[in-house]
């Protein structure tokens, strides 16, 4: 089973301790008198990247960190603080525990033995627990263990009422994320609604937090699931893809069995296409096992108890994706009503409350934000003083010659005053780069090629001409062979590098006394020689260049 | 432009082995002691050539034709071939390969006796017999009935290329830039070499000779102030352009659309600016404008006597001979041997100025475009550049006899070449400041009748130099093919005085001519 980690509730037990939630963990940090408080940040540091860096399944990540900072930490420190986490893993939870930490599996009835229960104590290791379980069924209690101050306040017969699905408290009014003092807290127990849907990138803070996870939302598999005559168009090839890969362990067969199955059960109320019993995708299934399922099916948890998935199929209602409705629970709204099973499901807009509400007033955009204040000289020269370069890629290597000209490494004589280049020792210096030659055009006129340029018949049309990195040279083509964006001149270094840019019929070069034409391969960077002709659609224009090259 | 003030010498505080130290920056003669101290490793060589151009090369001939071992002599250089820095300025200024040299063709680097010459040369090599002739007559003509007989580029090239492998000039040449030369405690000098990156071990390597020679030709060259000034400022480097660096574009924009040109200067490179701005003119049937701008004007025949004159016309001076013929003939070059110092200044001040050689070709193209008005000459000095109105062309402000005056054109071909002080050569600086090198009266290198730099001797070592950064010596026209050879014998046979080299007497000179004709080694 696929439960989305996160929309799983939490219920905070008070207490002094630090609980934290964050996408895909929860956990205890303990602050008894003495510890030492950065110990705790660190901690939580460490927490929040493992979560950071895959919030759908930190749980191994987290416990390779927690373990490496641990033995760090008392290798240098002494005595960490003791501290546990559950985190979402692959196939269910990961946990882990230091110190006087315990994490314990609570459910409403004595429906399952007190020894299959899960019960793991962190002071009863050496050094850590650590465990990957599958979802229990019931809700996790993890707690400090503060036997001493008798603070563990939670009678057993309370947490076990909190323990069910519908407890005492609304399940939105639960702990979603961040950090907070507590003594404990529970979570879960995992309802089938909140098994994560296929869509992947669902934020995790999505509505179902808001909604709790007896509500019917549109995060929950029935938004998504084959709503007949309207989610068959949904289920798009990712989607399917995605989720045949996630549903491997549930296997198609019990997916597409039920589905056959739905299918018949409305096989008069709605029409169903033929092929959606083979393109329900398993979350559909997931969902279904609030339908009565075949107790076989593997993986699916044993069936809890008390009518939470005895609920039979609403007859005839086409709505056989439902969450069920528990029994008993006094926030649940009654099961939508037969007739309207797509309005019912329909995801809500973004505006649109979910609870009742008066509905927000439609105000006026907000201004344009006010354009940058233009720097004075004064800012500019002082950045300039700082070595801040306004365009780092306007910057080159190369060697000053005795008059303090910059010039290319590789020519013979200043380009600025005509020195001799062989007089100074070579030590580059970096400094902004001059002009490395022209581009004289057919038509006589000429570019200047002091920055890179995209050549074409309509340049503004490329992305970096629209961001202002390249600039543009429009050129007129009535014969269709030049393309929109047919060229780039690239100045690299001290070359000048023509690159061909996919246009449709080609760019081509000829050296100065050749009467052929080369064709460059798209992409291809071309460095241009001094008097190199190229040709762009029926246009063509001479690189030139006078820098000082013997050879 | 930069005076005496030296240069700044780059001592880092931190200096790593094999690098020069503070010590060695601050000592003019420096002990084997010191050098070891810095960690540079030092090669023993007889004889080290700075520079590796055609000077270098030259000299390297005549000492191997001498008889010196190639083991025996080191070229220090950045260049792969002695012509590299000629060919590239020849060809930017408008001479490639298949074009004719303006100078004159009575030496040939690749030849030390000078015969054949080149214009028998090409005779010989001829597929036809007009191709055969034509050499033949013009020198026999020349100059009454024909201009003078020059070689093409290409020619002096190739034959420089076979005489090179001849004598096995590469096996002398090691790469890198030469950083100074200095006198060694106890005769000799130092040079240091600054090998390429990763090349060698440390980043100097010093070379302990007896004898140095220094050709390392022009410091570069010196673009007008009010020429830098516009491409700094307006960063544009496409408008106003120097007639000895790649341009061109210039003469492909022109091609494209109809423009106006103006040349500056009336040397021999604005000639040949001019005779390829009017050649693509005629070729293309362009509209090509040209606006000539002379700082000294000539009118007409000029000199300080009848005995000293020289042809003029239309702004332009031509030469009485070609170069460096005109200022090396006989009486000419015995007076100049026994000039010294305001003398020898004042001497070179009336042969000196911006000259040209006569050719018809190209002036008959000026006559033709003075007469259909697209060609105009003018006298005047440039002020200051400035684009043209919407970035378009170039504004020249000019001063004339007339007053102030404004120009618009879409280009400007710079063709005064002027050269830059020998300051600015760190070498030549570090010879004036830590060798006791001086200035002749044209503020160059001051040599001897022998070519060895004055004051700079290092007993029993001596230290020579040849080429343009000498000019101004006894001897005019050192920056020529001839020049560079007379120097070359020069100092030959000084080194054989000295008894480094047997002097090459006339029998072992025939046998090596003749090894020459038949291409064999030495």
């Amino acid at each position: 089973m696929k439960v989305n980690f996160d929309d799983v509730p939490a219920r905070v037990h008070p207490g002094r301790h630090h609980l934290v939630r964050l996408p895909g963990v929860v956990a205890i940090i303990r602050t008894d008198p003495g510890t030492d408080p950065d110990a705790a940040n660190d901690l939580l540091e460490r927490i929040q990247t493992s979560s950071r860096t895959a919030p759908t399944a930190p749980g191994r990540d987290l416990a390779r960190q927690l373990s490496i900072w641990l033995s760090r930490f008392e290798e240098t420190n002494g005595v960490a603080p003791g501290f546990g986490s559950i985190s979402a893993s692959e196939n269910g939870v990961a946990i882990f525990l230091y110190g006087d930490i315990s994490v314990t599996e609570r459910v409403a009835d004595a429906a399952t033995s007190p020894e299959e229960r899960v019960a793991l104590f962190g002071k009863d290791a050496a050094f850590t627990v650590d465990r990957l379980l599958p979802w229990p069924a019931g809700a996790l209690q993890l707690i400090a263990d503060d036997d001493a101050d008798g603070e563990l306040d939670i009678p057993e017969h309370a947490a076990d009422a909190l323990a069910s699905a519908d407890g005492p408290m609304p399940a939105w009014a639960g702990f979603h994320r961040g950090v907070t003092p507590g003594g404990g807290l529970l979570f879960g127990p995992v309802t089938d609604h909140m098994s994560e849907p296929a869509v992947a990138d669902v934020p995790a803070t999505s509505g179902s937090h808001l909604a709790g996870p007896d509500v019917p939302v549109p995060s929950g598999p029935g938004a998504h699931g084959p709503v007949p005559g309207s989610s068959a168009t949904l289920s798009s090839a990712a989607y399917d893809a995605e989720a045949m890969s996630d549903g491997e362990a549930m296997a198609a067969e019990p997916a597409s069995g039920e589905a056959v199955a739905d299918g018949e059960a409305m096989a008069d109320g709605e029409p169903m296409a033929e092929g959606a019993g083979a393109q329900v995708p398993p979350p559909s299934a997931a969902a279904g096992s609030s339908v009565p399922a075949p107790p076989s099916a593997r993986a699916v948890p044993p069936p809890p108890p008390s009518g939470r998935s005895v609920v039979p199929p609403a007859p005839s209602a086409g709505t056989p994706v439902v969450p069920p409705p528990p029994t008993g629970a006094p926030v649940v709204p009654p099961p939508p009503s037969a007739g309207t099973p797509a309005a019912a499901l329909a995801p809500p807009r973004l505006s649109e409350l979910i609870q009742d509400g008066p509905p927000e007033p439609p105000r006026a955009p907000l201004p344009p934000a006010a354009p940058a204040p233009r720097q004075t000289a004064q800012q500019k020269a002082a950045e300039k003083a700082a070595g801040v370069k306004e365009r780092p890629q306007d910057y080159v290597q190369g060697f000053r010659c005795s008059r303090k000209h910059l010039n290319d490494p590789r020519v013979s004589f200043c380009r600025v005053c005509g020195i001799r280049m062989d007089q100074m020792t070579g030590v580059l210096v970096e400094e902004r780069r001059p002009p490395l030659g022209l581009l004289v055009l057919d038509v006589g006129a000429t570019f200047v090629l002091d920055d890179n340029y995209v050549l074409g018949r309509n340049p503004e049309s490329d992305a970096a001409v629209r961001e202002g990195t390249l600039r543009p040279v429009r050129l007129d083509d009535t014969s269709g062979a030049l393309s929109r964006v047919h060229a780039e001149i690239r100045l690299s270094g001290w070359d000048v590098v023509l690159i061909d840019r996919g246009s449709a019929n080609g760019t081509y070069v000829a050296a100065t006394d050749e009467q052929s034409w080369q064709r460059l391969a798209p992409n291809q960077h071309f460095v241009l020689t001094p008097g190199t002709h190229v040709r762009v659609g029926q246009r063509t224009f001479t690189f030139e260049s006078s820098a000082a090259r013997l050879r | 432009m930069s005076g005496d003030q030296p240069l700044p010498q780059s001592a880092a505080p931190t200096t790593e082995p094999g690098d020069l130290t503070p010590e060695l920056i601050d000592t003019d003669i420096w002990t084997d002691e010191m050098v070891a101290r810095a960690g540079i490793p030092v090669v023993p060589v007889p004889f080290v050539t700075v520079g590796g151009g055609i000077g270098s090369f030259v000299t390297v001939d005549y000492l191997r034709i001498y008889g010196v071992p190639a083991q025996q002599i080191v070229v220090l250089t950045g260049l792969d071939v002695p012509w590299q820095s000629y060919e590239y300025l020849t060809r930017v200024s408008q001479i490639p390969r298949n074009e004719r040299l303006r100078s004159d063709s009575q030496s040939r680097p690749d030849n030390i006796w000078g015969f054949p010459s080149y214009a028998l040369s090409e005779a010989f090599a001829a597929k036809s017999l007009k191709e055969f002739v034509w050499p033949l007559w013009n020198v026999f003509t020349e100059p009454i009935l024909t201009n003078y007989f020059t070689p093409r580029a290409g020619q002096a090239f190739s034959s420089m290329e076979k005489e090179m492998n001849r004598i096995g000039y590469l096996q002398s040449v090691r790469k890198g830039q030469v950083r100074m030369v200095r006198r060694r405690a106890g005769g000799g000098y130092y040079t240091i070499l600054t090998p390429p990156a990763g090349a060698a071990q440390t980043k100097r390597i010093a070379y302990q000779s007896q004898y140095v020679h220094i050709a390392i030709g022009y410091p570069g060259l010196r673009l007008l102030k009010d020429l830098q000034d516009y491409r700094e400022r307006y960063r544009d480097p496409t408008k106003v352009v120097n007639a000895y660096e790649p341009h061109e574009q210039v003469y492909d924009q022109l091609r494209i659309r109809p423009g106006k040109v103006i040349v500056r200067g009336g040397g021999i490179v604005a000639s040949r600016v001019l005779q390829r701005l009017i050649d693509d003119r005629d070729k293309y049937n362009l509209q090509t404008e040209i606006l000539q701008v002379f700082r000294t004007f000539y009118t007409g025949p000029h000199g300080k006597d009848i005995f000293n004159r020289r042809p003029g016309g239309h702004g332009w001076a031509y030469q009485g001979f070609n170069y460096p013929k005109s200022v090396w003939g006989g009486q000419l070059k015995e007076k100049m041997a026994k000039l010294e110092g305001d003398a020898r200044a004042q001497a070179y001040e009336e042969m000196g100025g911006t000259n040209t050689p006569f050719r018809k070709n190209w002036l008959e193209q000026l006559k033709r475009g003075r007469s259909q008005g697209w060609y105009r000459e003018m006298q005047g000095a440039f002020d200051s550049l400035r684009p043209g109105p919407n970035g378009a062309g170039v504004v020249v402000a000019m001063s004339t006899q007339h007053g102030a005056l404004e120009e618009y054109a879409d280009f400007v071909v710079d063709c005064t070449g002027l050269e830059a002080d020998i300051r600015e050569s760190r070498v030549l600086a570090d010879l004036l400041d830590h060798s006791g090198a001086g200035r002749n009266p044209k503020g160059r290198l001051d040599v001897n009748k022998q070519f060895e730099v004055i004051g700079t001797r290092s007993r029993p070592g001596r230290l020579y130099a040849s080429g343009s950064s000498t000019l101004g010596g006894p001897f005019p026209g050192v920056d020529t093919f001839l020049g560079l050879q007379i120097s070359a014998q020069e100092i030959a046979d000084d080194l054989a005085r000295l008894g480094f080299v047997k002097r090459l007497g006339p029998g072992r000179s025939i046998a090596q001519w003749w090894r020459w004709a038949r291409n064999r080694p030495i």
